[in-house]
């Protein structure tokens, strides 16, 4: 037993080395980073740490990207839930919605800002449907509106992958469990409440996990789109980090990026947690 | 058995995981070989480590000459030259010794008094000049070693009438081979007879060189190689080939750059030698490698600003470079001199400045012993943008592999001296101050918290130029304003500022005019300017309401820099052919300045310093600092040269803004009161933009009170305008939005101020 653990130790280690060399030796740089001075290696002490948290634009955009985060993870997931036991229960063309729910995540980043112009823009596309109807469109990419342009092509992109997740946990539920429900009276409510749920929460801390970093991801679009400054509602923790570098001010970048790591992993532990003990 | 799988597992993965990581290096430098050949090695070769190299000498041109035509190593040993006196048009038969110290000068006769776009030296120190074609016949004129010149015809293939020589050469063996303007090589008689060399297929020789008794025709897609004596065509050699087919440039001539290369033969059989705008290379036929006997950043010719005409070598260590002025060059070799300069020195600029380029060379020829990497991070041909080009910049200061110089326009000067980046250059400054002097104004402009971390090298103002009333109104936005409108009222059929004043244009100038007022005590931007800005500007651009789609500098010239040279917007043209009514934008030079004192006998116009009565701001160019290091020694003597009377003066490139240094300041003005240019007789044509009518004006001298008033101006200027490019970016995109309608100006400052002050709050 000992040798076949010894032995899956040897065939892990090549990619554990890897995120050795990759993530946790550069991160261990960054923590080093956030202790010292941009340049040189003055010891600066927790000076980043308060200039970071004083910040207004820090501030801004971790208030930003929370509330990004909060309206988008349970839009996300109670979509993609919905869609995916919808689909469950279909016959036909179960397959082709499958297929067509995935296609946003297979477009190109740089398709998708192509398509964010032509339709976003001042003079684009819903503005000129909207004129159609005698409706006052607005610049919707520098306004207020430009949030709910970032929820909803990060919902557009991530709801099919998610719906895939869901099945493939809706798969896994027994069909003679839903079976025995229902000949004991359940109705559809109860057997998603009764069984769906408590038999998916395997996969769902893993769902959750996934759209929870991919909430990150939609930076790509709105920096392509917007540049570096864009409207303030969608001015994310990746575009303080991003101008940060710009300016050199890699302690800032070092320390914010710590503070990011330690809600990340405190996030994870606690739903972790919240699950082990639930399970 | 077990444990020999398992030693050969743990080996596999150790060896993938030393492949990854070696993958990941940054892998090394690849090195240039050499074969070898009799000529000392020079700078960028494996002898890097050795000692020797090449140096340039400037050889003083025998009185009444003024430019050599052609070169050749004479059969006495001795160095032959095809000399010009062009202001009388008198040709001379030159034979020098001890390096160009010493020449032996013999006029040249029976040829004719007309111009001779081409000569040819041979090695028998006879040489032959041709004419321009006269009734469609070209004249050659074939002049013996006593200078007496015999004329002939040329039977030149009548392709057309207007068919004449453009280029001439001797080979080894005195054969004299032409290039005629159909791009047909020529083997020329002593009758005038012209025997085509050999088939090229229909593919036109752009230009030709000799190397002894080998003819280098260069193509579009490479280089014939001709034996001259034996007449026949060689096999290519695909590494030259290659040469031509990497790099475009080096196949054509064209008026600006003229030849870009030039032959010779070596001291060996096989070897070829050329020079062109990178240095000068040797090339052993058969081999598979140039190997760089001269990095071109020692010598005059990498400036740019030198034109090569031809190229002789004379041994195994001396080297005679032509240019097509009155340049004249020998590159000697110290075999005790170290084989790459001890010191090196990294001078980091974001645009492309052709200035910057020539201030490189001068100094590399003045410290032969600091090499400089001169880069640009964006150099317009690679797509990097802004954010790339700072991201790369940044990534280096932090791995220590960062420039010793940074020139610091459009960058975040402040952000740069908060890190710690810069060094505290106030005692650079103040001893160029002591030695010839520094604007006052411009230092204290430069000042933060009492010293000095960059100050700008050159720098450009905003005027605004046009009649009295005109220029009451140039001391503040509004009063253009109001007064572009007024005119507009009186005489509504023409337009009142220059027509190629499109949106970008237009905000860029008045953004340089007014800038300096923006920001607030607490750093943000104030509110109230940035409306009024931008309200001014609206009423600005909608006096005429031109078509943003005609307006070709904002798509082709932008900011006024092209090729890196800045151009000014200010365009006193515009007043000549009544296009306008006043004229406004940056004046970046004397000659530009020059150019506008001259027009003014036509427009009776005058200038005033736009905006002034609400700033006296001036834009900073090359603004240098020097990157903390252990050792800045050779940065700081780059910095300190930069701030000097040489760089300033001696730089030839008028078009880059005025010098800080008063002492350089002050050679221009006394050059431009006396300019020889304008006793030659120097004017400017340019049509109305439909192509009908043609007009234009002649240079004349500045006066001393016109260069009292700009000095006066100059020792006004207290403030620079912004240069930080993420926020001019930001008022620049919002404006043109405001200007064309596409936002209310509330929205804009709204937006403006919100992004800007998000970029001055992280």
């Amino acid at each position: 037993m000992v040798k076949r653990k010894k032995a899956g130790f040897l065939f892990v280690l090549p990619g554990l080395l890897g995120v050795f060399v990759f993530y946790v030796i550069p991160f261990g740089d960054v923590v080093r980073r956030s202790f010292v001075q941009a340049v040189g290696s003055g010891f600066a002490g927790m000076k980043n740490y308060h200039q970071v948290l004083s910040n207004q634009a820090f501030c801004l955009a971790a208030g930003n990207t929370l509330r990004f985060v909060l309206v988008c993870l349970p839009l996300l997931l109670g979509l993609s839930l919905g869609i995916a036991v919808l689909l469950q229960g279909q016959e036909k063309g179960k397959n082709f919605l499958k297929s067509a729910y995935l296609v946003p995540l297979a477009i190109p980043a740089a398709s998708v800002v192509l398509l964010w112009n032509i339709v976003f823009d001042q003079s684009g596309m819903l503005n000129g449907i909207l004129s159609f109807f005698h409706l006052k469109g607005k610049d919707w990419m520098n306004s207020g509106a430009a949030f709910g342009v970032l929820v909803f092509s990060y919902i557009w992109k991530n709801l099919g992958y998610d719906v895939i997740l869901w099945m493939a946990g809706l798969h896994g539920i027994s069909e003679s469990i839903y079976e025995a429900a229902k000949v004991d009276g359940a109705g559809a409510w109860k057997c998603f409440f009764y069984i769906t749920l408590p038999n998916i929460r395997p996969v769902a801390f893993t769902i959750i996990i996934l759209s929870f970093l991919n909430s990150f991801k939609v930076f790509r679009e709105a920096y392509l789109v917007v540049g570096n400054y864009p409207q303030e509602k969608i001015y994310l923790l990746q575009h303080v980090f991003n101008n940060w570098f710009l300016e050199l001010s890699v302690d800032k970048m070092a320390a914010g990026s710590v503070l990011l790591c330690i809600v990340l992993v405190v996030f994870v532990f606690l739903l972790q947690r919240s699950w082990d003990k639930e399970v | 058995m077990r444990k020999k799988r398992k030693l050969t597992a743990l080996l596999m993965m150790l060896a993938m995981v030393v492949t990854l990581v070696a993958g990941c290096s940054s892998g090394g430098t690849e090195k240039k070989k050499t074969d070898g050949g009799g000529l000392k090695q020079g700078q960028g070769t494996e002898a890097k480590a050795g000692s020797g190299r090449f140096f340039e000498n400037e050889i003083t041109l025998p009185d009444g000459i003024d430019r050599i035509k052609s070169l050749k190593k004479l059969s006495d040993g001795s160095l032959g030259a095809v000399g010009e006196d062009s202001g009388e048009r008198v040709y001379y038969l030159l034979q020098g010794k001890d390096f160009g110290k010493k020449w032996k000068k013999t006029k040249i006769k029976n040829i004719g008094t007309g111009y001779k776009p081409c000569a040819a030296m041979s090695p028998d120190g006879t040489a032959a000049f041709f004419d321009y074609p006269e009734d469609g016949t070209v004249k050659a004129h074939l002049v013996d070693a006593k200078g007496k010149g015999t004329a002939i015809s040329l039977a030149l293939p009548e392709k057309s009438k207007e068919n004449r020589v453009l280029q001439a050469a001797y080979d080894a063996n005195g054969r004299l081979i032409v290039r005629d303007f159909e791009g047909t090589l020529l083997e020329v008689g002593d009758d005038g007879s012209c025997k085509k060399l050999f088939d090229t297929k229909g593919v036109g020789i752009n230009y030709f060189g000799i190397a002894g008794k080998l003819l280098l025709a260069v193509h579009n897609e490479g280089i014939f190689l001709f034996d001259t004596e034996k007449q026949e065509l060689l096999e290519e050699e695909g590494t030259l080939n290659d040469l031509i087919i990497k790099d475009k440039k080096l196949a054509s001539v064209d008026t600006d750059s003229g030849q870009p290369m030039v032959f010779s033969e070596g001291t060996q059989e096989n070897d070829i030698l050329f020079a062109n705008a990178d240095g000068i290379f040797h090339f052993t036929r058969g081999g598979s490698v140039i190997e760089q006997l001269m990095d071109s950043t020692f010598t005059s010719f990498g400036s740019g600003d030198v034109i090569l005409q031809d190229m002789v070598v004379f041994d195994n260590e001396n080297i005679f470079i032509a240019g097509s002025g009155s340049e004249f060059y020998y590159y000697s070799y110290d075999e005790k001199a170290a084989s790459v300069p001890e010191q090196e020195l990294t001078v980091y600029a974001l645009d492309e400045s052709s200035y910057l380029r020539k201030a490189v060379a001068l100094f590399q020829k003045k410290n032969p012993d600091i090499h400089v990497n001169l880069e640009f991070g964006l150099s317009g041909k690679d797509g990097v943008t802004l954010e790339d080009a700072l991201s790369v910049l940044n990534t280096n200061i932090l791995a220590k592999k960062g420039p010793d110089v940074l020139i610091l326009d459009g960058m975040s000067v402040d952000s740069y001296i908060e890190k710690g980046v810069l060094e505290d250059i106030t005692n650079i400054v103040e001893e160029v101050e002591k030695e010839e002097g520094i604007f006052s104004n411009i230092i204290e402009g430069s000042k933060k918290d009492g010293k000095i971390y960059a100050m700008p090298a050159r720098f450009l103002f905003s005027i605004v130029e046009g009649d009295k009333e005109t220029l009451k109104a140039g001391g503040s936005l509004e009063n253009i304003a109001k007064r572009a409108e007024e005119l507009k009222k009186k005489d509504s059929s023409s337009n009142v500022i220059p027509g190629h004043k499109g949106t970008q244009t237009l905000l860029r100038d008045l953004y340089y005019a007014d800038s300096a007022t923006w920001q607030k005590e607490d750093g943000s931007l104030d509110e109230g300017r940035m409306t009024k800005f931008l309200e001014n500007a609206k009423r600005i651009y909608n006096v005429d309401q031109s078509d943003k789609k005609e307006d070709f500098r904002d798509a082709s010239i932008g900011d006024g820099t092209s090729s890196g040279v800045k151009t000014g917007t200010n365009d006193s043209a515009a007043l000549i052919n009544k296009s306008c009514k006043f004229s406004f934008g940056s004046i970046t030079s004397f000659l530009e300045f020059q150019g506008m004192c001259s027009t003014w006998s036509q427009t009776k116009a005058d200038y005033c310093l736009m905006n002034g009565e609400t700033v006296k701001s001036y834009i900073p160019y090359l603004s240098a600092g020097v990157v903390a290091k252990e050792n800045t020694e050779a940065a700081k003597l780059f910095v300190k040269f930069l701030f000097g009377k040489q760089a300033e003066a001696d730089n030839t490139n008028e078009s880059t803004g005025f010098p800080v240094n008063i002492a350089a300041f002050d050679v221009f003005c006394k050059e431009k009161m006396d300019d020889p240019h304008v006793k030659e007789g120097l004017s400017m044509a340019f049509g109305d933009g439909g192509g009908e009518e043609v007009y234009g004006f002649e240079y004349r001298n500045l006066t001393q009170k016109e260069v009292d008033k700009l000095t006066e101006i100059v020792k006004s200027l207290t403030q620079p305008s912004m240069t930080n490019r993420v926020i001019q970016e930001i008022v620049l995109e919002q404006g043109d939005k405001y200007l064309l309608g596409e936002q209310e100006l509330e929205s804009a400052v709204e937006a403006i101020l919100q992004k800007v002050n998000l970029y001055l709050a992280e």
